[in-house]
């Protein structure tokens, strides 16, 4: 009975992996169109949305701060997403591999967001007379080197995205049968085959790729705070906010990535891919930045709540303890107390439900916490003050900031949606190299699973 | 003399390893022999030549280009208009900062994505000698053999369980 307990299913071969993951990816029901109208059409409301705002001009600063909140909630979540894959892969952890593609195939939302910049460097106010890290440098900023570096942080991600899919392009442009599809597939694969020198640079590029993705993310992060928060809130000395930032990014990266895995398994049917062990693993580094989240901002709050000076404690109550408190509360019970008191629990961490259920609060409770953070900022009259004249009240969004709020996000999952027709979104050639190296043994009374490691 | 290529398939690596040990056994020196795959095996694991390559030259190259167009540009502009603000030095090093670091990066991006078409070879306008079932879990050996020993490197891949040997048309 016991050793009926420990007996472990086998492992299935690469070329099971491959037929299976490939029949995924070659079905294009109606249920897969189904959701992409239904998002495409969520995608042109966000569309509708933005057209309202813009043909309000830029003059009043404080209606795109929904706008400017829903671009970074998707640089906080969904293009976060590759430092999972990234991180994973430096560190060797054998458990990545049936997640990584989900995480990578998200880079494309780069390309939305840097569309989503645009707008929102057009309603920034001029840079003479106000805080901001650019010095009075005369050339192009902030706008140019705002776009240079989310741009980067897109075209890194495309590229560790496009370089690590080429095994796979080449699985599908040889598996699926002859369409358009299949030949641009092709046509991306460009000509893979697989021999040694490939694998080797494929191998040297992903740690150059996704070491760059790392040390790109942060800059962007820095550059938001600075640029679309910091530099518009009179009084505010926050040294730490990027950083802090950048700790929201790796939360919300988990965050979405254990909230799509458990979306793929319950409704794409994708459980022999992400078994309880991928979201037991990811559960671990969501509880320690669950944590990260409240030190850091704990560690903001102190230097406000000491300094004492007016202008620090008018920031205090307008960011936190008076005009945006509602947010502020569900951001903390969402992102820090919620995670704690359920992830504490092994069984509620070796669980599917568990993580996905934090995660999901955590994915609200970051939204909220970004429209505290920059609505707030766009809200202020005149950043050139040098501290805040009064307690401007908190702004609720109006009809087309929710439109916006909705599009962006559904426009996320739809070129999420669209790309994996193009990419498969299970690394085919990543998971069947980690089933080569894995190997069940008996252990004494029981089985045991014995993984080699690669490098 | 002319060389031939053959493509060996192989279901089972542990075939791969015994047919690579036998070509070589043979005469057929490593630098001959390639190895494809759908997926990487641990580097050595069929005694396979280790092909070189400088990939990690080509983001250090770009990023160094990049790194010294943003220092140009940032102090050389500030430095052919010199405009002295409020007595502060004329180099403004925190956005200079900013700006190089971005450049490169973006130098590194485009001479790594370079760097792997050109060290993978791509892109490749036919695929040559191969199999479609190589992207399904099986392995090949191509062995690029004089005329004389291309028929001993056929007998000797089936001899050690290859299911198909194809010959380049």
């Amino acid at each position: 009975m016991a050793e009926a307990a420990h007996e472990m299913r086998p492992i299935p071969t690469h070329q099971e992996v491959a037929l299976d993951v490939l029949a995924r990816f070659q079905d294009l029901g109606a249920r897969y169109w189904g959701w992409v109208t239904v998002l495409g059409f969520l995608f042109v409301l966000g569309i509708v949305g933005f057209v309202i705002r813009l043909s309000a001009g830029f003059d009043d600063r404080s209606i795109w701060g929904y706008h400017v909140a829903t671009m970074s909630f998707i640089v906080t979540t969904f293009l976060a997403m590759p430092m999972i894959s990234a991180g994973l892969r430096l560190t060797k952890a054998n458990w990545r591999r049936p997640l990584t593609r989900v995480t990578e195939n998200m880079s494309i939302t780069g390309l939305l967001v840097v569309l989503m910049l645009l707008p929102a460097l057009a309603a920034l106010p001029p840079l003479e007379g106000r805080r901001n890290i650019w010095f009075d440098f005369p050339l192009g900023a902030p706008g140019v080197w705002n776009v240079l570096g989310f741009g980067n942080l897109a075209l890194m991600g495309l590229a560790l995205l496009w370089v690590l899919a080429l095994p796979d392009l080449a699985a599908a442009r040889d598996h699926l049968p002859p369409s358009a599809r299949q030949r641009f597939i092709a046509w991306a694969s460009l000509g893979w085959v697989g021999h040694l020198r490939q694998w080797r640079v494929l191998y040297a590029a992903s740690l150059v790729f996704g070491g760059g993705y790392l040390i790109a993310y942060p800059l962007v992060q820095s550059l938001l705070f600075a640029d679309f928060h910091a530099g518009l809130m009179p009084g505010l000395k926050d040294a730490i906010g990027p950083a802090r930032a950048v700790v929201h990014g790796v939360q919300g990266a988990l965050a979405m990535t254990i909230v799509v895995m458990y979306v793929m398994r319950r409704l794409g049917g994708y459980e022999r891919y992400f078994s309880v062990e991928q979201f037991w693993a990811l559960s671990k580094p969501l509880l320690a930045f669950s944590l990260f989240w409240f030190y850091f901002w704990w560690a903001s709050f102190l230097t406000f709540w000491y300094g004492r000076l007016p202008g620090e404690t008018d920031l205090i109550r307008f960011l936190v303890l008076n005009s945006y408190l509602g947010p502020f509360i569900v951001s903390l019970v969402l992102n820090f107390i919620v995670p704690l008191v359920a992830l504490i629990w092994s069984p509620v961490r070796r669980s599917a439900w568990g993580p996905a259920f934090v995660s999901a609060g955590i994915l609200v409770g970051t939204f909220v916490n970004e429209v505290r953070i920059y609505v707030s900022a766009f809200s202020i009259e005149d950043p050139t003050l040098h501290a805040l004249d009064g307690i401007p009240p908190g702004q609720w969004p109006e009809a087309p900031d929710v439109l916006i709020a909705i599009g962006g996000i559904a426009g996320c999952v739809l070129l999420f949606m669209l790309v994996s027709k193009i990419v498969p979104v299970i690394s085919m050639w990543e998971v069947g190299e980690g089933l080569r190296l894995t190997k069940i043994r008996r252990y004494l009374n029981r089985q045991v699973r014995v993984i080699a490691k690669s490098h | 003399m002319a060389n031939r290529k053959l493509l060996g398939l192989f279901q089972e690596p542990q075939q791969v390893a015994d047919a690579m040990n036998e070509l070589k056994g043979s005469g057929i020196p490593a630098e001959d022999l390639d190895i494809y795959s759908g997926s990487p095996f641990p580097e050595g694991a069929f005694g396979e030549h280790e092909p070189h390559h400088r990939l990690y030259m080509f983001p250090l190259v770009g990023a160094l280009i990049g790194f010294s167009l943003g220092l140009l540009y940032t102090a050389g502009t500030q430095i052919a208009y010199p405009l002295v603000t409020g007595g502060k030095p004329l180099l403004s090093i925190p956005p200079m900062t900013i700006i190089m670091y971005e450049n490169t990066m973006l130098g590194a991006i485009i001479a790594t994505v370079l760097g792997v078409l050109f060290e993978s070879r791509l892109p490749k306008r036919s695929l040559g000698l191969y199999d479609e079932r190589i992207t399904e879990g099986y392995i090949g050996i191509v062995v690029d053999a004089p005329e004389e020993k291309a028929d001993e490197a056929e007998k000797l891949m089936k001899a050690a369980g290859a299911e198909e040997v194809k010959h380049e048309s």
